[in-house]
Parts: C-alpha cells; sequence; structure tokens
C-alpha cells in the first residue's frame, strides 16, 4: 500500500513533531508499504501566518481524485488534519495549544485580543467539525485525549509509542544519584526538586542533564539553599551519556507541569528505575502505578524531599520498584509495530481491537 | 540508499501527470531495487507572484540531509540543496519561459531602487560568472522581504511579468546550476532541447516515463478518439475542424474538460459525429483507447503528451502535427502514424486515409505499439540512479555545526563604524556555516539577541565602577577613549560579562579574540578550547600613535604589546585585513605556530545603492546650473583620516571652482577651524544622505598617506559608482590597478589627479566605474571574502568539533 503521512514543517525545527514523524515513517516503511508525506508549512507567528496555514490545509483535498494513488492518510498534526482523504486516520500529537489549554496564560493566546479572537474561534470550530468526521481517531496520549474530550466533546484513543533507541536502555547499578533529565525549563519544575534536597539528609544528590533557559536561575538557586555540592548540572549530553545516567541512577525525578507525554517516564521504567513524579504532571500519571513503580506527590518539595529520603534509605526497594516499572512496560506493548497495526487496520478491525490499556 | 522525490502539491491540490508520475517511480524504485524510497510533497501556493517567491524559499531551506539522495523534477521543488540531487525536469515555469506572454509590459526599467538593485545584483552573477551559493539565495529571499510586491506598479507586480520573470530565472539557475545536479535527465527531448531549460554543456538524458496504467490492449476500431484537456495549446479545435474532410461516417469521441469546451461544442454544433464524452473515469480509459481507429493527438509544443504512449501501448496509430512537440518524438511518420503541417485540412487528409485503409490503421497501429514497448519504469529507475561515483552521502551531509565565542569590548548590532561592520558582516556570512556567539561589552545590556541567522549577540554592560576606572586612566592620556584597552585589567568590575563569557564558551569549538584585549579572560573561560586571533589591526602601532607623549601612556602601551603578543603567540589562527599586518606582527613579536590568514575587509553590496555614470550625470544635471563639481570624502576620527583632510583642504585652496564635500566624524577636530569657502563639513549623516551624495558628486577621494588596514571607504565609493582618485598608499592591500579601476597619484600629486579625472572621458570613466564594481562583486563582497576564509579554514581542519 501507499501510506500518506501528512504532517507540519516549519524550517529550523527539528523536536518532538519531527521525531514522532520520522519514527513513524520508519515503521511504515518496514512494513514493507510505500510513503508519501505531505508536510505542510506552518508559521505560528505571525497569529495571521495560521490562518493561512489552514487554508492551505483546507485545500489539500484528495477525495476529490478519490486519494489518487495514496491508499490511506495518517495525519498527525494541526493543521494537517484539517487535509481530506477517502481513509483518513489521525494521530494527534496535539492541537493548537495556544487556543485551548494554553489560551489565556502566558503561554498562549489572550482572551480579548481581536487579532487571535477570529482565528481561535475558526480552529475551535473546524477541529469540531474536522475532528468528529474522522473514524479512526487516536492521539498520542491520555492527556491529549482528555483535552480533545473536554473541549470539543470528542472521543478518541490514546496510542503510545516508544521512545527513541527503546532498546538501548538498561540499568547496571545504583549510584547515589535521583537522575533528573529534562530541558531546564520553567514549566519543567526542577525547582521543586532542588528545594526538596534542603529537605533531605545530606547524602541525597541529584544530577540535572539538559540546558534550557533556567539554567543560571537553578545553579543560583542551589547556592541560595546551600545545597550547591548536591546538585550537579551536566549539561547537554550525548546519548550514550544520557543511557548511563539512567543506567546508574537510584531513581528517576520528573515533575513537570502538564506534560501531554513525556519520554522521560518511559526511558526510566525502561532502565529499570523508580519514578517520581506529581499529581499534575499529566502524561507521566498515565504510566507510575503510585507504590508500585513509583511515587505520585504533592508538587511541594517537602513531598518530593521525604519520598526521595526514603529511596536513598531503602535502596532495595527503590529497585525494586524500578524492575516492577519495567515489567510494566512491557506488559503495555510500547512498540513502533503496535502504532502501526493499530493506524493501519481496516474499520472492522478497528472497532473489534480493544483500546491500548491504561493505568488509571 | 534512502532516496526522496521531492515535489510540491499545488494549493489547493489538483491531481495531474506530475503526481502520477512520481507515484510511477517510486513504486518501480521500491519494486526493483533494494533502495527505500519515500515522497516528501510540500504543499506550495503557486498561482501569485508573492506565494510563488515564498514556495521557492520554502523549498530553499528543506533540509533533507537524512536522505542519500534526492529527485526533483518541477520548480519550486528543485530548490531543495542536497549533495546528490538527481534532476529529472518535467518542465520549468513555463509562462516565464518558452511561453512567456509578458513582452508588452516591457523591460526591466523605471525600478523603484530597492528593485533596482535587487535586479542589478542578480544580474552580475552572471555577467560575472559567478555561481549563486546558498547563502546568495538566502540573501535574494532576504532583500525580496524588503521589498512589497502588492505595491509595485502593476506592469511589475504582474505574474508572468518582466519582474517575476528574472526573479524565477535568476533562482531556477542556482538551482540547477551544475555543481547543485548530480545528474540531469528530462521527461522528453522536447524539453531537454528548449532554450533557457538547461545549462549549457551539461549531458542531459532523455527517459520516457511511462503512462500510470499497464493495462491498454487493442479491440475493435469502431470510432476516433482524442483524450485531453479542453484549452486552447491542445488544439481540439483543430481535430473537430478536419472532420470536415473526414468523408466515412466514423463517430469522434473527444474525453476531457477545460476552459474551452463551450467553444468547442460549439464548432462541432452542426456535426453529428462528434461526441463529448467530458470528464472520463481513469479506469475506463483503456477501454476507449482499445476501440479506437487512430488517436488525433495535436497540442502546441506539449512537453510530452502521455496520450501518444498510451495510444501507442493501445495499439494505435497516432496522427499529429509537426509542432506538437513531444508527440512527435514517437509519431514516426507513415509508419506508426502521421505528423502533418498544423491545419485542419491537412489532418483530415490523414484521418480519411486510415478510415479507408483500416487494414493500414492496424498495421501502423502494431508498429506503434512496438515502438513504445521500451517505454518502462524499470529503464527510467535503472537510468536515473545510475552512477558509478553513487554513495551513501547521508552522514557526511548531517554533520553538526561547529560553533565559535567571540569576545569583543564593544557593541557589534547595528553596526555603526568600520570595525563594527567588518565583524558585524564577516560573522554573519560565516555564520552560514557556523554557529557563532558574540559576547561584547556596550554600554546598556541588551541580552542575546539573534542579529543575523545563526549569529548571535549577547551584549553586557560595562558597570559604573568600570566605567569611572575607565575615565580616570584615560584622564592620564589626555582623555583620549582607553574603554578597549583597559578591559583586560578592569573587566572583573563588570562580573555579569565573564559569566556570560564563560557561559557561552561552555559549548564552543573555537574562541576568537576580536582586537587582544580580552584575550586572558578567554582564556580563563575556555581554557582547553582552540584560540583563534582576528588581529583587525596592529594595535600596539595605532595605539602608540594615538596615545604617545602623554604621561600614562607608557603603561597603558606595555599592557596593549603584551596582549597582543600573547593573541600573536598562543592563538590556533590569526587573521588580519591585510598582509602587511601579518609581516608587521612577525616583525614586532617574532614568530608564531598560528596558521595565519589574510581576510581582507569587504563590503556588503546591500548596503550601497550603484549609481550608473548617465544617471549620476541626470541627478548631477537636477541640482541647477550653477553647480559646481563636487569631490567627496568619507572618514571617521581617525589620525590618518585628519591628515587626509589637511590634505584636502590644501588642494581645495588651489581648486576653487571645485566643491569638497566631508562627511564622518572626521569633521569633528576641525569644526572650529577656519577651512577655505568652497569646503563642506557635513558630520556624521543618515544613510539615506549618504546614498544621495554618493549618487551625485562627481568623484571619491582617498587621499591617504598612513594607517594599517586596507581603506574601506574605496569599497563603498566603488560599489556606488563613483570615479575614484587615491594616493598610491591609499590602495594598499586592494588588488586595484590605476586607470583599470580608478586614478592613482604618487606623492603631493592631488590636484592634479582631480583635475586629470574631471577631463576624462565618460566612457573610459564608465569603464572604471564598472571594472571597480565587478572588482568589488567578486573579491571584496564578505560573502565572498567569507566563503574564501572558510575553505581556508577547512584546509587547515580549523573548523572539527571538539568532542564532548
Amino acid at each position: 500500500m501507499r501510506i500518506g503521512v501528512a504532517t507540519v514543517y516549519t524550517p529550523g525545527i527539528y523536536g518532538g513533531a519531527e521525531f514522532l514523524a520520522d519514527g513513524l515513517a520508519d515503521a511504515i516503511r518496514r512494513h514493507g508499504h510505500a510513503l508519501h508525506i505531505v508536510r505542510l508549512p506552518f508559521h505560528f507567528d505571525p497569529p495571521n501566518a495560521v490562518r493561512d496555514s489552514i487554508d492551505h490545509a483546507e485545500a489539500l483535498n484528495f477525495s476529490k481524485f478519490d486519494g489518487g494513488q495514496i491508499d490511506q492518510m495518517i495525519a498527525l498534526k494541526f493543521p494537517a488534519y484539517y487535509l481530506s482523504h477517502p481513509d483518513t486516520r489521525l494521530w494527534m500529537l496535539h492541537q493548537h495549544r495556544a487556543a485551548y489549554d494554553l489560551f489565556d496564560t502566558a503561554f498562549g493566546w489572550r482572551s480579548g485580543d481581536p487579532e487571535t479572537a477570529d482565528i481561535r474561534d475558526r480552529i475551535i470550530a473546524a477541529d469540531n467539525s474536522a475532528l468528529s468526521k474522522v473514524e479512526h481517531l487516536y492521539t498520542i496520549a491520555e492527556r491529549v485525549s482528555e483535552r480533545l474530550r473536554s473541549y470539543n466533546g470528542i472521543e478518541s484513543t490514546a496510542l503510545y509509542h516508544p521512545p527513541a533507541n527503546s532498546e538501548l536502555f538498561s540499568s547496571l547499578g545504583q549510584e547515589r544519584y535521583i537522575f533528573a533529565p529534562s530541558r531546564l525549563e520553567q514549566l519543567k519544575r526542577q525547582d521543586l526538586l532542588l528545594r526538596a534536597l534542603a529537605h533531605t539528609p545530606e547524602d541525597v544528590n541529584v544530577i540535572f542533564a539538559g540546558t534550557g533557559s533556567q539554567l543560571d536561575t537553578l545553579q543560583r538557586l542551589s547556592v541560595k539553599l546551600g545545597v550547591e555540592h548536591r546538585a550537579r548540572f551536566v549539561g547537554s549530553v550525548t546519548r550514550q551519556e544520557m543511557l548511563s545516567l539512567y543506567a546508574n541512577a537510584l531513581a528517576v525525578f520528573f515533575g513537570p507541569l502538564d506534560e501531554d507525554y513525556g519520554y522521560i517516564t518511559l526511558e526510566a521504567m525502561l532502565s529499570s528505575k523508580a519514578v517520581i513524579t506529581c499529581r499534575d504532571s499529566g502524561g507521566p500519571l498515565e504510566f507510575v502505578v503510585p507504590g508500585e513503580t513509583g511515587f505520585v506527590c504533592d508538587p511541594v518539595p517537602e513531598a518530593i524531599g521525604e519520598i526521595a529520603a526514603q529511596l536513598f534509605a531503602d535502596p532495595k526497594h527503590a529497585e525494586k520498584l524500578g524492575r516492577n516499572g519495567r515489567d510494566h512496560y512491557d506488559a503495555m506493548n510500547i512498540t513502533w509495530d503496535n502504532v502501526v497495526e493499530t493506524l493501519l487496520q481496516s474499520p472492522q478491525l478497528a472497532s473489534a481491537v480493544a483500546p491500548v490499556e491504561t493505568v488509571s | 540508499m534512502k532516496i526522496a522525490i521531492v515535489t510540491s502539491h499545488p494549493v489547493p491540490f489538483a491531481l495531474g501527470g506530475a503526481e502520477n508520475l512520481w507515484w510511477g517511480l517510486q513504486s518501480a524504485i521500491l519494486e526493483e531495487t533494494d533502495h527505500t524510497c519515500d515522497i516528501i510533497a510540500v504543499p506550495t501556493p503557486e498561482h501569485t507572484f508573492a506565494g510563488l517567491i515564498s514556495s521557492y524559499e520554502t523549498f530553499s531551506k528543506l533540509d533533507l540531509s537524512e536522505f542519500d539522495c534526492v529527485i526533483s523534477g518541477k520548480y519550486p521543488a528543485w530548490m531543495i540543496q542536497h549533495p546528490h540531487h538527481v534532476c529529472y525536469m518535467l518542465h520549468r515555469l513555463r509562462g516565464v519561459y518558452d511561453t512567456y506572454a509578458g513582452e508588452q509590459l516591457g523591460h526591466l526599467e523605471g525600478l523603484p531602487s530597492k528593485v533596482q538593485s535587487l535586479v542589478r545584483w542578480m544580474r552580475e552573477f552572471t555577467e560575472l560568472g559567478m555561481d549563486v551559493d546558498q547563502a546568495a539565495i538566502a540573501s535574494c529571499f532576504d532583500r525580496l522581504r524588503t521589498i512589497e510586491l502588492a505595491a509595485l506598479p502593476e506592469r511589475l507586480a504582474a505574474f508572468p511579468g518582466p519582474l517575476s520573470r528574472e526573479i524565477v530565472h535568476f533562482l531556477d539557475r542556482a538551482a540547477l546550476a551544475p555543481n547543485r545536479i548530480t545528474k540531469y535527465a528530462a521527461i522528453s527531448g522536447t524539453v531537454a532541447k528548449r532554450p533557457d531549460y538547461f545549462p549549457d554543456a551539461v549531458d542531459v538524458e532523455i527517459l520516457y516515463p511511462p503512462p500510470h496504467r499497464t493495462d491498454y490492449h487493442c479491440g475493435s476500431d469502431n470510432y476516433l478518439f482524442t483524450n485531453s484537456r479542453l484549452d486552447k495549446v491542445k488544439r481540439v479545435d483543430l481535430i473537430i475542424d478536419a472532420m470536415k474532410s473526414v468523408e466515412a461516417d466514423i463517430p469522434l469521441l473527444i474525453a476531457g474538460t477545460g476552459p474551452e469546451e463551450a467553444n468547442l461544442r460549439a464548432q462541432a454544433a452542426n456535426d453529428p459525429r462528434i461526441q463529448f464524452l467530458g470528464y472520463v473515469d481513469d479506469d475506463k480509459m483503456p477501454e476507449l483507447y482499445a476501440h479506437a481507429l487512430a488517436v488525433p493527438f495535436v497540442p502546441l509544443d506539449e512537453d510530452y503528451g502521455l496520450v501518444t504512449i498510451e495510444a501507442m501501448k493501445s495499439g494505435k496509430p497516432v496522427l499529429t502535427v509537426s509542432d506538437s512537440g513531444g508527440p512527435c518524438e514517437f509519431v514516426r511518420d507513415c509508419d506508426t502514424g502521421f505528423v502533418c503541417a498544423p491545419d485542419g485540412a491537412a489532418l483530415g487528409l490523414k484521418l480519411n486515409t486510415l478510415c479507408k485503409d483500416r487494414k493500414l490503421a492496424r498495421k501502423m497501429g502494431e508498429c506503434a505499439r512496438d515502438s513504445v514497448a521500451a517505454i518502462h519504469w524499470s529503464g527510467v529507475q535503472q537510468a536515473l540512479l545510475q552512477r558509478a561515483d553513487i554513495k551513501s552521502v547521508a552522514a557526511e551531509a548531517k554533520s553538526v555545526r561547529p560553533s565559535l565565542v567571540v569576545a569583543t569590548t564593544f557593541p557589534v548590532y547595528p553596526p555603526t563604524g568600520g570595525g563594527q561592520s567588518r565583524v558585524f558582516h564577516l560573522y554573519r556570512h560565516l555564520a552560514q556555516h557556523l554557529d557563532i556567539h558574540i559576547v561584547s561589552l556596550g554600554e546598556k545590556d541588551a541580552g542575546k539577541h539573534e542579529i543575523a541567522p545563526g549569529l548571535i549577540e549577547t551584549r553586557i554592560a560595562r558597570t559604573k565602577a568600570q566605567s569611572e576606572f575607565e575615565r580616570e586612566l584615560a584622564e592620564t592620556v589626555n582623555r583620549t577613549p582607553v574603554g578597549d584597552i583597559t578591559a583586560d585589567m578592569l573587566i572583573g568590575l563588570s562580573p555579569e560579562y565573564t559569566r556570560h563569557l564563560s557561559y557561552a564558551c561552555k559549548t564552543a569549538d573555537a574562541v576568537i579574540a576580536c582586537h587582544p584585549y580580552l584575550i586572558r579572560h578567554l582564556i580563563k573561560a575556555a581554557p582547553a578550547v582552540p584560540l583563534w586571533y582576528e588581529a583587525q589591526d596592529v594595535e600596539i602601532k595605532l595605539k602608540t600613535e594615538l596615545l604617545a607623549g602623554y604621561g600614562g601612556a607608557e603603561h597603558l602601551l606595555e599592557h596593549v604589546s603584551r596582549l597582543e603578543s600573547q593573541c600573536w603567540r598562543q592563538s590556533e589562527h590569526v587573521f588580519t585585513c591585510a598582509e602587511r599586518d601579518l609581516s608587521d606582527l612577525e616583525t614586532i613579536y617574532g614568530p608564531t605556530l598560528a596558521h595565519q590568514y589574510t581576510v581582507p575587509n569587504g563590503v556588503s553590496l546591500d548596503d550601497v545603492s550603484f549609481t550608473e555614470l548617465p544617471e549620476r550625470r541626470r541627478l548631477q544635471a537636477l541640482s541647477g546650473m550653477n553647480r559646481k563639481k563636487t569631490a567627496l570624502f568619507v572618514g571617521s576620527w581617525h589620525g590618518p583620516n585628519i591628515e587626509a583632510v589637511e590634505r584636502i583642504l590644501n588642494a581645495a585652496d588651489k581648486l576653487s571652482d571645485l566643491r569638497f564635500v566631508i562627511i564622518g566624524s572626521v569633521c569633528r577636530p576641525f569644526e572650529k577651524k577656519p577651512r577655505p569657502q568652497n569646503v563642506d563639513m557635513l558630520g556624521l549623516v543618515s544613510d539615506e544622505q549618504r546614498n544621495d551624495l554618493f549618487a551625485a558628486c562627481d568623484l571619491a577621494l582617498n587621499p591617504m598617506e598612513k594607517g594599517s588596514g586596507t581603506n574601506l571607504k574605496m569599497l563603498d565609493y566603488f560599489c556606488a559608482g563613483i570615479p575614484v582618485v587615491s594616493s598610491k598608499f591609499g590602495t594598499r592591500g586592494l588588488r586595484v590597478e590605476p586607470d583599470t579601476h580608478l586614478t592613482v597619484y604618487d606623492d603631493q600629486d592631488l590636484e592634479q589627479a582631480i583635475q586629470e579625472v574631471l577631463s576624462t572621458s565618460e566612457e573610459l570613466l564608465a569603464d572604471q566605474i564598472n571594472n571597480a564594481r565587478a572588482l568589488v562583486r567578486t573579491h571584496y563582497d564578505w560573502s565572498v571574502i567569507a566563503n574564501q576564509f572558510i575553505e581556508e579554514l577547512r584546509g587547515n581542519n580549523a573548523l572539527r568539533l571538539r568532542p564532548r
């Protein structure tokens, strides 16, 4: 078959979406299909450019030609999923968040702004109309499905995919540090962990990997808290170093604010490490089983500190939680093969197969 | 190999020949080879001038470096840059090439200045035989962005029209230049032979693509059949006309729709044999061909014409006409069909022949089928991918850009002075290949900004404490500014600077001391990182001239000497503006192990507008009868410039018929001094004023006798198209030749040289001006200089990545 993959493209950007599209493309090729990738140029700034992109996506009408020689089309991203094709499957990364959950926050559009009000209305209307027509509607995570349900009243199924090089993760031992890999940004809340250190015994250490706008702030904070000798910032690391930092950690902390998905949770589980996350972290909650594979804390330093201290006092327990995490991961069938088979299955099959089991 | 077929999808999407062609090629590659082959399609609006340009830009920025080979066949997709790029051409944008109909819109004359300068800039690449590299392509889009296309006069904004034609030709030429294309092929000889379609002297392989279906077959012979879009160039009217000469009662079936349908129906109204089938589903097409007696197909200069192949694969003779293009490559007259003169009667005659002699028709049809049997995807696919030197290039292309950190004691953006301008433009162009982060010291914090693509400036304010100390030290040398020299000892008072510097250095593959003054802090911030030194001048010479004699000079100069010496000896790479500075540095500080480079000063052609001599004369005439001839000098407040102005004042005394205009901060020290009536000191002027003066003056002066480096003002003069008079010393470091590019004098003959220029014939002056401008374009444009430097750096393995 010839499979279309419709995504968007902004010059110079290679991020999560591009990783996802590449992973999907590889898996489709492995399944022996021909690929027809549609990359819709997309600019999110100025807001008017968003309008143009929507227009262009809506003008991509393959249905008029019965799809041409493209047998099935998988759409991934806003606004590429507005195109028409007689056999469309949607695997949504996220909607245009500036118009939804980020609306009226520092990260999205603001109410009362005449420049964006119209566009926002149009996006919501277009989403309502386009998404309700799609028979095969998947999202990358339960968090995305929840938003789709609450903002648009549309049901969808979460379909999980593995992090890059998932086969390379392993556990090599238990050095005495909590590993916190993630970009150093406010939304990732590394400061919670730093402040938690102040509530733990002296032998609790943290290694932060990654760079970002908060590096200076976090380093200053660690001095202010008097924990700078227990918090190391190793900056950006190679994939190999990253694997090794995972493999030797005692546990992994990942407590962002309302993350969609978050490979870090999965990578920690693949490395057989207990995961500490927060109850408002979003994505990680779909994977962490409290008390069995890790902990879900209140997003306050004291709570996180208490858990960290516990784990350092009882490494055996930490190890057990980690092993459970790996077992749990393996049981969920998070593989590219599963993604491709689910996305491409015929309509009859789709309704017969139950959605991937999620942890509540 | 990982192969990508790169194509655009029109917005709104329409399914055309191109899509079917790519799908066919993709299937063949996947089925018959071990390669992977994806289609990468970018939906791009191409129906307006602005849309088309943005589409070209989109593809120019598309990164397909993860593939080993890309195949393109059409504008704007072929803007993709890839080390293994196969062009299998379907056609160019015919409306601005072979079917251009914008002649009545006239030529590119009377253009707004920005457009004029863009057009001139584009044409110079052809005139001077220069490659249009990726940087120039980016620059073209940058310049286009500053032009509001919608606001242009209708004649210019027309699409297709003279300006869109010029731009598309420029971009296509860049995209399809031999240094960017590994293999050229075309879908037909007609396409391969069209003027301007391929670069001169390249091999173009003709590879006929088969139709997308394979189920064509031969049945009965009940009717005449043609299949095409009903628009003018398909000339279905010719076939209807030909029916007048056909005696037999045989139906003519016409499949297809289009804008001409109503006209054609009217034309055929009186002939009941003619039937319009409208849109015919693709699945029904083989059957329609199968039962035809013959297929007339007579478009005007068709690229290829799959109808011909489909008919012949169905075992049918094809009737075409001599100017149909593609079909004529297949139809052998009287053998596989007929090639007639392009008129209805001639065509009708041959249709009649076939109607009467059905045996002949069948025989011709069989020959036709045999003649296209060799057209299949295997052949095309093999030929496209068959190159002895095919190798996997993805790894090479995907290399990470090295990153450089530059420390300066002065802010860089926006550039106003010569030094700033050098830093900005040189690093801006280097940033096409490297990531560059300048950490500069300024009067105000400006944070971190991308001042050009890939070029970042973090500007940190010197603290009050540092400024106060600077002032105190300046007091010891008659208040001469010493902010640069003292940065080494005082930067500790502005700890934010060193903090940002060491942060920036964390990921650096090399660090550059731009001027010697921050070297010690740079080494501290990046102890294990290769150090480069940009010596814009021989500082010790310059500062000695500036400070010698004042009380505090000795101490400061010793400092300069120590830092400069350290830079010279400890750097891995040293680059200066002129060869002379390298030898001076060696004389003063002894030998160094550093690789040495001369990176001359350049100009940014975008910033200075060129005025041709006739236009200059016209502007001069506008200013009236009483106008005096005007000589111009530009300079900053700098010892050698001050001396040059004094020389000009002397000359002005003697040449009272001439007006002398001096601009730049060099006017400052003369503010209160007496000067001849015919000298105007305008001081600092805006870019606009400067450009006006550049456009209307008669000559420009460079009477320099001192100073290191080169005199950048000369290049500005050349760029602007002004006749130039320079001292011999003033030409140092530049590849100019007397009389070819300018007028050069020795010693004291400034006045005589000025008069010489004023009496030179217009033709000779125009030659000089054009030669000088071309020299700048080929040697002193920043992009040329930066590219050359990058090549030399590569040669010395300077652009390696540091292990992280």
